[in-house]
């Protein structure tokens, strides 16, 4: 992190609408020139965070601190945020140059500097020819940079940006992700970033927040949150993930026997911190808390799954038939119907050097993985998904 | 926000302090002298009594009151059945024709309806155009009296408040889904049963509106009796402007209005009603 | 056939709805005083009228009390609209409730309760009072076409100005004005219409130093058919006729 200092504080806040809880003790801190993304299906409260640091909305509870300053009262006229509107919200009567102007107005910026300014931003979003336009003369696209460089061009503490992106094609939407990359890099401001996209929070950002029903469930950099996620909710969110059920056999340290899908494993616990480490998510103590009998989940993503051809007479639960296979060019999907019944995904690099090696739909396979590439959490009964 | 705007103090204390002053103000004054008794030279002396609106019960108003409601009545009811086949042509036009026969309904909508009811004493007069033209026809041989009686006041009501009951018909016939009738049609009903079961339940808020803006001033629009109907004719709005202008007994008038606010009040809680239905029915 | 019909139909009440307003135009020019054939074609009461200078000032005062009428009844109007959108504040009910009780009720009702309410104060019956009345009547109708307008537009342009910097005055200025101003315009021109036609509520509160035109028309017609009034009402027809065309050539080209 370039400067460790918090940007912006939120302090225990939590959101009701009437009595519909929408926000539920958040608390963070997030840092300056972060880019940091809040991400999660729709509902689970990610814009109303947004609105609460734009200042639109205030906190049922808590306190929110923007520069050091407590904004929780201040009112959004008088907050050192700009937001992006999802929907742009350019002002319809204006010229482009007019609204990117307006904040600078209400400062009441004399007018040499707005020019400066104005023209400023608008090049840095690649539209200062087009400052005498309407918003509806432009395009979707064109429209979203104006909006951008309204926001930026008041030089403000911290940007909100409300799925900008959502409205555009997805090529436009790849190509809009680098610009933003790279005007964070320019700018080098706080960016806050709300989207329901995970491929998107990803190649954005600094660290990803993922929400569920009002909560955060993980605040980690997209590797961690990918590779070790601490429930089950966000390894689901993220991605594809096969999942296995089992119980503790017996526990040594950083390593345990397991029953899963019915056949005895050793799985290993406990990430000593190199990236590469098993990583038993969940709460450490909950982990902790795992011995003789307890139920487990053992988590698999595609990519991490081995297989082998089985041998004819075996049988066992970590044994399947393959039902479909979908080709995708540099990878192979392979659906694998387990002897439980279960169904899994597992992807394998398509290797033109070995068309042996290559399954196909009836064989039956043997499921693996490399060790320490699982990821083991106790199994709260009551999490469904 | 707890944000102290000067502007929105202003827009609020403005317009509610208006609004208070002008107009609850007024329909309480009203309310209330209904229960106090007349004076001379004072209009109102301030002692209670219930016998204003004991009056309104005695055949010398309330008959009054029959009449005019009758009369209000026959209006609303021929305009309705003139005017409801009128919007329905007219909405099923090409848009451009649309626009204009709208245009030409609203001109006499604008036109000051004072001169619309004189402009009809040129037409009920005895030497006037109908008498001349039925003469002409020779369906009657000598001239009719009609102006100065209730049967002029009955036309002029209708003639002025004609274009009051289309244009609220047409905006809801506009609205009906064209494809509502046809699959009526499809499923096997006829004209008619299309027309009773489909057309005229789903146009029902149109009709009510039109029949309200129509029935209202039917009671209250004195000059129009003034005009056509002479001294003899006297209905509710006369006798309201009577009690005011002429017998100097406003608390009696002030009763009579409030009489006929609870009319109004009826009215507008039928249509409600009316609209909620039709509301619970429509698609979302 | 029942292309026909329909036709017919349509044309017949269009007849019975313009055929007084042509018999009148057409004996304003009709060279006898009382009877009703035909004596030849005159235009000498349309000089009568111009000439008739009680008229003309009653004309002008109309056309006055309207203009000031219609502005003050749009100022208020559009700021009841802003604060029934914007706002929470107490008396928001008071302020739904009262203007939907100005539109629904009788003018009668009105009118007198507002006579009451004068009285009451103690102020002389005259143009002040009629100013008074005629706002008030004229309000919701303002309210409502630009609550219209207010409703269409985009909620997010009022938080972007917001949080580029907008106080509410400045929001009000520059955002939901200029976006509104047709709602606005047609609320005025509403208000104007109004204001010239209203019989009733001015019999009321109407005083002697100030007439009015409908007043002043309404004590001539009472007396019989005139001359001079088939000119003066073939006039106001007129007039009624070209504001309309006018009205209805202006939003075509907008749209």
């Amino acid at each position: 992190m370039e400067n460790a200092l918090p940007c912006i504080e939120l302090e225990h806040v939590s959101k009701r609408f009437g009595d519909q809880p929408v926000l539920r003790d958040i608390h963070l801190t997030i840092n300056h020139g972060e880019f940091l993304t809040f991400l999660g299906p729709s509902g689970c409260g990610k814009t109303t965070i947004l609105r609460l640091l734009a200042g639109f909305e205030r906190p049922s509870t808590g306190r929110v601190r923007i520069g050091g300053t407590d904004v929780t009262d201040l009112p959004p006229h008088r907050r050192a945020v700009n937001t992006v509107f999802q929907n742009y919200a350019l002002f319809p009567h204006m010229t482009v140059f007019d609204n990117v102007a307006f904040g600078l107005r209400m400062r009441r910026a004399p007018a040499k500097v707005i020019e400066e300014e104005v023209f400023s931003a608008l090049r840095m979003v690649k539209m200062e020819t087009h400052h005498t336009r309407r918003p509806s003369q432009l395009s979707g696209g064109q429209q979203q940079r104006v909006a951008i460089a309204r926001a930026v061009v008041n030089k403000p503490l911290v940007l909100l940006l409300d799925e900008p992106l959502s409205a555009l094609d997805y090529k436009l939407r790849k190509a809009m992700q680098i610009e933003l990359k790279e005007l964070r890099r320019t700018l080098g401001i706080t960016f806050v970033f709300v989207t329901h996209d995970q491929e998107e929070a990803f190649s954005m950002s600094d660290r990803v927040a993922v929400m569920n029903e009002g909560v955060i469930e993980q605040i980690d950099s997209p590797s961690a949150i990918y590779e070790k996620p601490v429930n089950l909710f966000v390894a689901r969110f993220v991605g594809e993930i096969n999942t296995f059920e089992g119980r503790v056999l017996s526990r040594n340290g950083t390593s345990m026997q397991a029953l899963v899908e019915g056949e005895e494993v050793r799985l290993s616990l406990g990430g000593n911190g190199n990236g590469n480490g098993a990583h038993c998510g969940g709460t450490p103590a909950s982990c902790g808390s795992l011995s003789q009998g307890s139920p487990i989940k053992v988590l698999l993503r595609p990519e991490d799954v081995r297989l082998e051809r089985a041998a004819p007479n075996d049988a066992g639960g970590l044994t399947g038939c393959i039902v479909d296979t979908v080709y995708k060019g540099m990878t192979i999907d392979l659906i694998i119907e387990m002897t439980g019944g279960k169904k899994i995904l597992a992807t394998e690099f398509f290797n033109e050097d070995a068309p042996e090696a290559l399954f196909s739909v009836g064989e039956r396979v043997r499921v693996g993985w490399v060790e320490d590439w699982e990821v083991v959490l106790p199994d709260e009964g009551s999490q469904s998904l | 926000m707890k944000d102290r705007s000067l502007f929105k103090a202003l827009a609020v204390t403005l317009t509610v302090g208006w609004l208070a002053v002008f107009v609850i103000v007024p329909n309480l004054l009203t309310l209330a002298t209904g229960f106090l008794t007349r004076g001379e030279p004072e209009f109102v002396l301030p002692v209670f009594t219930l016998e204003n609106y004991a009056r309104l019960f005695d055949p010398a108003f309330f008959d009054i009151f029959l009449d005019s409601v009758w009369l209000a009545l026959c209006t609303t009811v021929l305009c309705l059945l003139v005017g409801y086949p009128f919007a329905y042509i007219l909405a099923r036009l090409t848009p451009a024709r649309r626009r204009l026969g709208l245009l030409f309904v609203v001109i006499p909508f604008w036109t000051n309806s004072l001169i619309r009811t004189y402009a009809l004493i040129a037409i009920l007069n005895v030497n006037g155009l109908l008498n001349a033209v039925l003469l002409w026809l020779g369906i009657i041989t000598e001239p009719v009296e009609l102006l100065y009686t209730n049967t002029a006041v009955f036309v002029g009501f209708t003639y002025t408040l004609l274009p009051f009951m289309i244009l609220p018909l047409y905006a809801s016939i506009e609205k009906l889904d064209h494809r509502l009738i046809e699959a009526a049609r499809d499923l096997g009903a006829g004209s008619f049963q299309t027309f009773f079961r489909v057309s005229l339940p789903l146009t029902l808020p149109g009709i009510i509106a039109g029949s309200m803006l129509v029935f209202l001033p039917a009671l209250s629009m004195f000059y129009v009796p003034d005009i056509l109907g002479g001294a003899k004719s006297l209905l509710v709005g006369n006798f309201i402007r009577n009690q005011f202008l002429v017998a100097r007994d406003w608390p009696f008038g002030a009763a009579a209005s409030v009489l006929l606010t609870v009319v109004m009040g009826l009215l507008l809680y039928v249509y409600w009603l009316c609209h909620k239905r039709v509301r619970k029915a429509e698609p979302a | 056939m029942k292309r026909m019909v329909k036709a017919a139909y349509l044309g017949t009440v269009y007849l019975f709805l313009y055929l007084p307003l042509a018999v009148l135009t057409v004996y304003s020019f009709n060279d006898a005083r009382h009877v009703v054939a035909w004596k030849g074609f005159t235009t000498r009461w349309y000089a009568k009228l111009a000439e008739n200078a009680v008229l003309l000032d009653a004309a002008v005062n109309s056309l006055l009390l309207a203009a000031a009428s219609a502005t003050a009844a749009t100022v208020i109007g559009t700021l009841a609209a802003i604060a029934l959108k914007r706002y929470r504040f107490t008396g928001r009910t008071i302020l739904s409730t009262s203007m939907y009780v100005v539109m629904m009720s009788p003018d009668i009702v009105m009118g007198i309760s507002l006579l009451m309410l004068f009285v009451l104060m103690g102020l002389p019956l005259g143009f002040t009072t009629l100013f008074l009345s005629h706002v008030t009547f004229c309000l919701p109708f303002v309210t409502v076409t630009v609550l219209a307008r207010l409703t269409g537009l985009d909620g997010n342009l009022v938080e972007a100005a917001m949080d580029l910097g907008a106080r509410e005055f400045e929001v009000f200025s520059r955002i939901i004005l200029p976006l509104a101003m047709p709602g606005v315009l047609a609320g005025w021109l509403l208000s104007f219409t109004l204001s010239l036609d209203d019989v009733i509520i001015s019999f009321f509160v109407t005083g002697p130093t100030f007439e009015i035109l409908p007043l002043k028309i309404y004590s001539m017609v009472r007396l019989g058919v005139k001359p001079e009034v088939n000119a003066l009402c073939a006039v106001m027809f007129g007039i009624t006729l070209a504001v309309v065309f006018l009205t209805h050539l202006c939003f075509k080209e907008r749209k």
